[in-house]
């Protein structure tokens, strides 16, 4: 017995850094959420009332959904491509794909402001050569923020994606076309389903990372749009730092989070036992 | 019909190709070249010709980039003390309940970054500083490095080999000398590649944890970008870049295919 817990001295270090760093902050979170003088239930309270942190609710789900679908559905044929065809040239678009993978939401919107600022590169080329300045600015509206947010998510869900499709089994499509299956047919009864679980995770993994960062719209500063972890950093930021109401919103993206990996999840399960 | 899938599949990942390598270009530019003369100021008013912001930023973040610098390699060496070990138990020695712990190290990649900060904020907040922001670099970089690590442990007849090796007398010191490290060097160089590139490129959470007159870079960057001008801001992001795209490339090129590396995101 005392042998076999010797042999697995090796996980000991790991298991105390994250019970130390990981459960314990996670926990205490929870009980920081849950110490408003006002009351427990305050700052959730507060996250419905305040017609702002609703606001900033609202538009951190909207924003995080349709980015992560939008970049699930652009990165597909990439994904695909990688997965099938393995080259030279394949090898250097990965890797031209995955570079902005390291960046800080921070960068992206710099490169936004770069690209499509007020005198950013896109607007002043349709300025010069088609007299068309309707597009100066567009960093700083809503449209804006979705590319730069898309753009951000391209290593992730290529890889994400990527890494899902090498395990699809393609013979199914030869078999299916063998038995008779036309093109739609092998699509919506083939291809569909077997890319579901690919597709959900994907959609997981990024709709997290856009729920969490405030990078981007923290240097685009863009008016009237309120996102959730903006709202933390100025609650710590900004005094009096609102600990509990921080926490608490804090608790809400975890929650949120962690319940669409897992209907991601579930999602997979499903499918690969209907298979 | 396939051919022309792939025909069309390959044209677009060329343009998102493009797309992800335009701005940088731009930014490279701008950061040596007048804006005015890209076209990218109406006036002349903030811009120099050469190197003057590079040096400028230079002399004045020259420490938070190195300071950068040293966090990320700290956090590379902590990562290795607690992965390696941490690997090879789970490989060789799984007990009840250690598919639990290779999940519960990838909670920090579900869980929003800025939660992560408040959750280490609130547990704590009198500690904001340096030694705070390592480890909340170490809770981002450990999935990925134990990742790779027991993936590779488990390809390959690695572990018969160690079997055998120990079954003729090999000590656990001879066996990972002349055994295991020889056939881990690729996916552990590739793995602390990475987890220098993540923590060098930390924002979030840095920002969030630290204290003090000497950040992490990304905290120059966003001074930087709040407070200065497009050629300086261009200048800080060269720096930056400098150090991390060279890391990616050559995570990639260790690698060959990332996916086994990467494919939890970050």
């Amino acid at each position: 017995m005392r042998g076999a817990i010797a042999q697995r001295l090796g996980v000991l270090p790991l298991l105390a850094a994250l019970i130390a760093l990981l459960a314990y902050p996670l926990f205490n979170m929870g009980v920081t959420s849950l110490s408003s003088p006002e009351g427990w239930w305050v700052p959730f309270v507060n996250l419905w009332e305040v017609p702002r942190y609703r606001k900033a609710l609202y538009s951190s789900l909207f924003l995080s959904g349709w980015v992560a679908a939008g970049a699930t559905l652009m990165c597909l044929p990439s994904a695909w491509l990688l997965a099938r065809r393995e080259n030279r040239v394949t090898g250097v678009l990965r890797a031209v794909l995955a570079m902005p993978m390291a960046f800080s939401g921070i960068i992206v919107g710099f490169l936004a402001v770069m690209m499509f600022g007020r005198s950013g590169v896109i607007p002043r080329f349709l300025e010069t050569s088609f007299g068309y300045t309707g597009a100066s600015g567009l960093a700083y509206t809503l449209s804006g923020v979705i590319v730069a947010y898309l753009w951000f998510e391209i290593p992730r869900a290529t890889l994400t994606l990527e890494g899902a499709l090498r395990l699809l089994d393609i013979r199914m499509l030869d078999a299916a076309r063998t038995l008779g299956a036309g093109r739609t047919q092998r699509f919506f009864w083939v291809v569909l389903p077997m890319l579901t679980p690919a597709l959900a995770m994907t959609f997981a993994i990024t709709f997290a990372a856009a729920l969490g960062s405030f990078g981007v719209v923290l240097i685009l500063s863009v008016r009237r749009l309120f996102l959730l972890p903006l709202e933390v950093f100025y609650e710590l930021f900004t005094p009096p730092a609102g600990m509990p109401q921080a926490a608490a919103m804090g608790l809400t993206l975890t929650v949120i989070a962690v319940l669409v990996s897992v209907l991601a999840k579930v999602a997979v399960r499903r499918f690969e036992g209907a298979q | 019909m396939i051919q022309w899938g792939i025909r069309l599949a390959f044209a677009w990942t060329l343009l998102l190709a493009c797309v992800v390598v335009l701005p940088i270009i731009f930014v490279a530019l701008a950061s040596v070249i007048d804006p005015f003369w890209l076209g990218l100021a109406y006036d002349r008013s903030g811009g120099a010709a050469g190197f003057a912001s590079l040096a400028y930023i230079w002399d004045v973040y020259g420490g938070w980039w190195w300071h950068s610098i040293r966090t990320a390699l700290v956090v590379a060496a902590l990562n290795v003390a607690l992965a390696v070990p941490a690997a090879w138990t789970l490989v060789r020695r799984p007990f009840r309940g250690s598919r639990l712990l290779e999940d519960f190290v990838l909670v920090p990649l579900a869980v929003p970054g800025i939660a992560m900060a408040i959750a280490l904020i609130s547990a704590f907040g009198a500690w904001r500083g340096t030694w705070l922001v390592g480890a909340g670099h170490m809770l981002y970089t450990l999935p990925f490095l134990l990742n790779v690590l027991v993936i590779a442990l488990r390809s390959g007849n690695l572990l018969r080999q160690d079997a055998v090796a120990a079954s003729l007398g090999a000590g656990l010191c001879q066996r990972w000398r002349w055994i295991i490290l020889p056939q881990l060097r690729g996916p552990l160089s590739a793995g602390l590649l990475l987890v220098v590139a993540l923590s060098w490129g930390e924002f979030n959470v840095s920002y969030l944890l630290n204290s003090g007159a000497t950040q992490t870079f990304p905290a120059a960057l966003y001074d930087v970008f709040a407070n200065d001008s497009l050629q300086r801001a261009s200048a800080a992001t060269v720096l930056f870049l400098g150090v991390l795209i060279p890391l990616v490339l050559s995570v990639q090129a260790i690698n060959g295919r990332s996916d086994t590396i990467m494919q939890q995101g970050a």
